[in-house]
């Protein structure tokens, strides 16, 4: 694995290479479609670095965007690193702002000290326990994560839009989206840079990634996750228990992608909102994949993809190229990141052959995956 | 009862993109793109059916432009080892922003494309005259037909034509396949086309069949729930169509429910939920969880 080389700076250079081939070929792409459709790709390109970054309420805003990015890329990376294909990020997302909004407005007269990490906290914990059922299932039964986490997904949605419609409706509201009561001003996310939406749910991010890497790196329990991950017959020989690490990996990762949602409730909408976040789960996955899974360049990552979105509006208002553009040129990059890191030079990762064979009645019955104990 | 001719109807979108879905999941491919296909299915028959005035050439270019699309996520799976699962989420993404971006452009940034052709309604009178299931038949969208007749073509392909023994061997055992001298990646490609080409079908069928409409991300899921049906039926033709119909059921329930003011949100979990239920069932051991008491007992009396 590239991290266990020694010398940095190349390691640096290597994991930089990547994924900038890819972007450059994304827009490529991207600007021949320009050109197809008979607009100015240079312009194009100029109002998105304009709405990305042209002035500090642009700055602000692809900032914003990326918060969430780092928790939900880091809460994926996370779960791959220790062999878990963690498909429901969105989901524990969702979980995790709904009880950290319910915790907000619940909660009267607390001091803002014991009510915002409360309310973190009981964001974490939402999604730490979405993500428990599929772990459990995974470990106990041999149940494929894949497919569960990603049926969480729409089970969370369906959930908190029930309870946003009906038990915490908020009277005399109408239209498509509904919320519930805001949260009381002792939860509310300090803003480091006002009246900007940039709260210190930024540098919160950073730490968790920062966490994330040290523990990954230097920690036993790092190196053991890291093993069921990349050498799972080795990890068991090695007396590492395969099962507990995946429970433990995946609750950490919907911790992760919990305390996702519960800074977007404090720092941006001030309440649970339905529906709450279109793509923030699955975008997380595509920042992950961009940097190959490692903790340190996620946040990078994620501000690329918030300067895209944010740049986007941009771009769509002064050249009246639709937005959705960049849909498109972020799913040509993730393709083809994914095909320089699964072809040529084989990563040691798990889920190359959980990719290419997944049979979830052949694993059903197969104890021999390291799994079953 | 009644509720089974619309629910037939909604059902009938899944059904096609889960008839493909078996295809790539026999192959030994998890393919969440469904969705992606289906939705650039939808576009493409809608804009060539409104551009050309021909629901049918709608159709055959939704057929190949879909293909095409699963031929290069299957080349970018199969040949650059990229995972299935990752590329999947990033063709759905590629699918939902290039058909906006372009609906946008032809619209003048309008939200959707309405068209006035749409698939005929085909009568069946043999099948409409059946007591009590006659209302269920009654002039149903041609699509519904070749969905329904499908599924047993479906069947018999798998179980009775070489390329079906050669698509379960390579995704049961595909060493034992290379052994037998099976051409594992040429018949994962053609899963893979397979596919594209029944969710062309799904994608037409929601958008020229049920709606003479295309809007932004007019799928809406339903290629993940064609996924789960997949799923549910193990990949078992009758199986997988009986899901995706319960699926389409539960949905249409749900509108119903919708249009007179009752929570619909547990209705609409209903796929996923029995999704992840029969994924447990059938991982439980039951062998050894039925014998073990009976095990326990003789013990005892010795």
């Amino acid at each position: 694995m590239p991290e266990a080389r020694s010398l940095p700076l190349r390691n640096i250079g290597a994991a930089i290479r990547g994924p900038s081939i890819a972007i450059l070929l994304g827009f490529l792409a991207a600007a021949v479609l320009v050109l197809l459709i008979g607009k100015d790709p240079i312009e194009a390109a100029d109002a998105l670095w304009r709405g990305a970054f042209g002035t500090p309420n642009n700055i602000a805003g692809t900032l914003a965007l990326a918060t969430p990015l780092i928790f939900s890329a880091l809460a994926f990376a996370v779960a791959f690193r220790g062999s878990m294909f963690n498909a429901g990020v969105e989901g524990q997302l969702i979980i995790g702002a709904f009880l950290s909004a319910f915790v907000g407005f619940s909660f009267d007269g607390l001091p803002a000290l014991v009510h915002l990490p409360l309310m973190l906290a009981a964001g974490a914990l939402g999604g730490a326990l979405w993500a428990l059922l599929p772990a459990i299932w995974r470990v106990g039964l041999g149940a494929n994560e894949i497919v569960t986490t990603l049926m969480m997904n729409f089970i969370a949605i369906a959930l908190t839009d029930y309870l946003v419609l009906y038990p915490f409706r908020l009277p005399g509201q109408s239209g498509s989206a509904i919320r519930t009561e805001s949260i009381n001003p002792s939860a509310d996310l300090p803003s480091l840079w006002p009246p900007y939406n940039v709260t210190i749910a930024l540098p919160l991010a950073i730490l968790c990634v920062i966490t994330a890497w040290y523990v990954l790196r230097r920690f036993v329990v790092g190196y053991e996750v890291r093993m069921v991950g990349s050498a799972p017959r080795f990890a068991k020989a090695g007396g590492i228990p395969p099962g507990r690490h995946m429970v433990g990996v995946m609750m950490v990762s919907g911790a992760l992608a919990g305390l996702g949602g519960a800074a977007q409730v404090g720092g941006v909408f001030n309440a649970f909102v339905s529906p709450f976040a279109t793509g923030l789960g699955f975008n997380g996955v595509l920042v992950a994949l961009l940097v190959g899974n490692a903790p340190l360049g996620i946040p990078f990552a994620a501000v690329f993809i918030g300067a895209l979105q944010s740049g986007a509006i941009g771009m769509e208002l002064t050249t009246s190229i639709s937005r959705y553009l960049v849909a498109a040129l972020t799913a040509t990059i993730i393709i083809f990141v994914s095909a320089r890191q699964f072809g040529g030079r084989r990563l040691p990762w798990s889920t190359v052959a959980r990719g290419r064979s997944p049979q979830p009645r052949a694993k059903a019955t197969d104890p021999a995956d390291g799994t079953g104990s | 009862m009644a509720a089974l001719g619309p629910g037939l109807r909604t059902a009938s979108p899944i059904l096609l993109a889960a008839l493909g879905g078996i295809f790539t999941q026999r192959a030994g491919v998890f393919n969440i793109a469904l969705e992606g296909y289906m939705l650039v299915g939808a576009f493409v028959s809608v804009v060539v059916g409104a551009a050309t005035g021909s629901v049918w050439l709608g159709v055959a270019a939704a057929i190949v432009a879909c293909t095409v699309l699963a031929l290069l996520m299957g080349f970018v799976v199969l040949s650059l080892r990229g995972d299935a699962v990752v590329v999947g989420i990033a063709v759905n993404l590629l699918a939902a922003g290039l058909t906006a971006f372009l609906l946008q452009e032809i619209t003048n940034g309008g939200a959707f494309l309405r068209t006035t052709a749409s698939l005929p309604n085909l009568d069946l009178p043999f099948l409409a005259g059946i007591p009590l299931l006659g209302d269920l038949f009654a002039s149903q969208g041609i699509l519904v037909w070749v969905a329904l007749a499908l599924v047993p073509v479906i069947a018999w392909i798998l179980a009775r034509t070489s390329l079906g023994l050669r698509m379960r061997a390579v995704g049961e055992h595909p060493e034992a396949a290379v052994a037998a001298g099976v051409n594992v990646l040429r018949t994962q490609y053609i899963a893979f086309g397979l596919c594209g080409a029944l969710c062309a079908l799904a994608g037409a069928q929601l958008a020229l069949g049920l709606l003479s409409l295309f809007s932004i991300n007019m799928t809406a899921g339903r290629g993940i729930i064609a996924f789960a049906a997949v799923i549910f039926g193990a990949a078992a033709p009758r199986w997988v169509a009986l899901a995706a119909i319960v699926f389409g059921v539960a949905d249409a329930v749900a509108n119903r429910m919708q249009a007179v003011g009752l929570p619909v949100q547990f209705v609409l979990m209903v796929p996923y939920v029995l999704t992840i239920a029969v994924l447990l069932i059938a991982a439980v051991p039951w062998r050894r969880v039925m014998r073990r008491p009976a095990h326990g007992t003789a013990v005892a009396s010795a």
